[in-house]
């Protein structure tokens, strides 16, 4: 936290200062960077053991306080998927796959639609 | 790699745009089969009836946001090159015609010396809410980033970077993900207030401590995600290698 706000400091107080030994204008932007709140700065580590595999397409992508949530495109893999933050050993859990979608998404139209027809 | 999610592009039967979540309820930007029309519906992770959010999108949309009140999509003119935002409240009925969100900022292109956006993205969290926007026609800068105000939506700032393929609002600090090889992993620290451009370029300097994260091997390998929660930033981590790709997740430390 502290140090990460120090960090930022840091980085732009030296080319501040290398522009002012080079007679260079100050940068304006020092009171900005020193309002930045704490981040953690410790690095990463792998949350989870458990990768999600053959992952052809990712994007769509969510986060809730209790949970992180996927869609990808991944062969027969294709559909949501759910990763619960108080469980990274259970890994990724699909709670849609591509057919469950289709069915009920499919369902507001009025009219049940099979897979690949409008 | 796209940004937007390609959900079944394989066979063409469903693709999700964008996903959000407010409290329980899930919304999808989606589209039935490739050729189809966009829609946004709200629903459940848990499964049960889902509804449609207002009319179909005639506009290719690129990114959706959800608030307490209302539903807001990020959406390619059809008239002039660059993007506009459409809302409705959350429980519109399906069919209820679009409105232009107010206030939101002239991202498109009226002369032929007009920067235009070309892509862009929301990030936020229960009360705050920022677009970027991948701009074109800009003498330095890609990236263009407005923050939600009471009535408007001011500048933030812009960067002169690549396009980002993952970010998101933590507390007022703006974090970026990038993919490829030749590209930061993350970026942080960039305060998204005022407008003054010099002071995010100065900011967005600042990188955030990302030793633990692999190096991306390829162009398409790198951040796809990130997601703070419970005051730590959980990043996605893809490791492309072709038929043989790998999900990861990664947490702050």
């Amino acid at each position: 936290m502290v140090r990460f706000r120090a960090f930022l400091s840091l980085l732009t107080a030296v080319p501040l200062a290398l522009a002012a030994s080079c007679g260079g204008d100050a940068d304006p932007a020092e009171e900005v960077v020193a309002d930045i709140p704490d981040v953690p700065s410790e690095g990463f580590g792998l949350f989870s053991t458990v990768t999600l595999d053959s992952v052809m397409h990712v994007g769509s992508f969510a986060c809730r306080d209790d949970a992180m949530f996927v869609a990808v495109g991944a062969a027969e893999k294709t559909g949501i998927y759910k990763m619960e933050l108080d469980s990274p050993e259970l890994g990724w859990r699909q709670i849609y796959d591509q057919e469950a979608l289709v069915t009920a998404l499919s369902a507001t139209l009025g009219v049940a639609l099979p897979p690949g027809k409008s | 790699m796209s940004n937007i999610l390609d959900l079944g592009f394989s066979n063409e039967d469903v693709e999700v745009r964008a996903m959000r979540f407010f409290g329980d309820e899930l919304y999808l930007l989606d589209r039935i089969s490739a050729n189809a029309e966009f829609m946004v519906h709200r629903g459940s992770e848990e499964g049960g009836l889902w509804a449609q959010v207002g009319a179909n999108t005639l506009e290719t949309p690129s990114d959706m946001w959800v608030d307490k009140d209302n539903v807001y999509l990020l959406v390619n003119r059809a008239d002039k090159p660059g993007l506009d935002c459409l809302m409705l409240p959350k429980t519109a009925a399906p069919g209820t015609a679009w409105n232009a969100c107010p206030g939101f900022p002239d991202v498109v292109k009226d002369g032929n010396e007009d920067p235009y956006s070309v892509f862009a993205k929301f990030a936020g969290d229960a009360g705050d809410v920022a677009a970027w926007f991948e701009m074109k026609g800009m003498d330095e800068a890609t990236v263009a980033l407005y923050r939600r105000a009471p009535d408007s939506w001011p500048e933030a700032g812009s960067l002169p970077t690549v396009k980002p393929a993952a970010w998101a609002l933590d507390s007022g600090v703006i974090l970026l993900g990038f993919v490829g090889t030749d590209a930061p992993a993350v970026m942080a620290g960039v305060p998204l207030q005022g407008g003054d451009s010099g002071a995010m370029r100065a900011a967005a300097t600042g990188v955030l401590n990302v030793s633990g994260l692999p190096t991306p091997k390829d162009k398409f390998s790198g951040v796809v995600g990130i997601c703070p929660a419970r005051g730590k930033q959980f990043v996605l981590f893809l490791d492309y290698a072709s038929l043989n790709s790998k999900l990861y997740v990664y947490k702050n430390l």
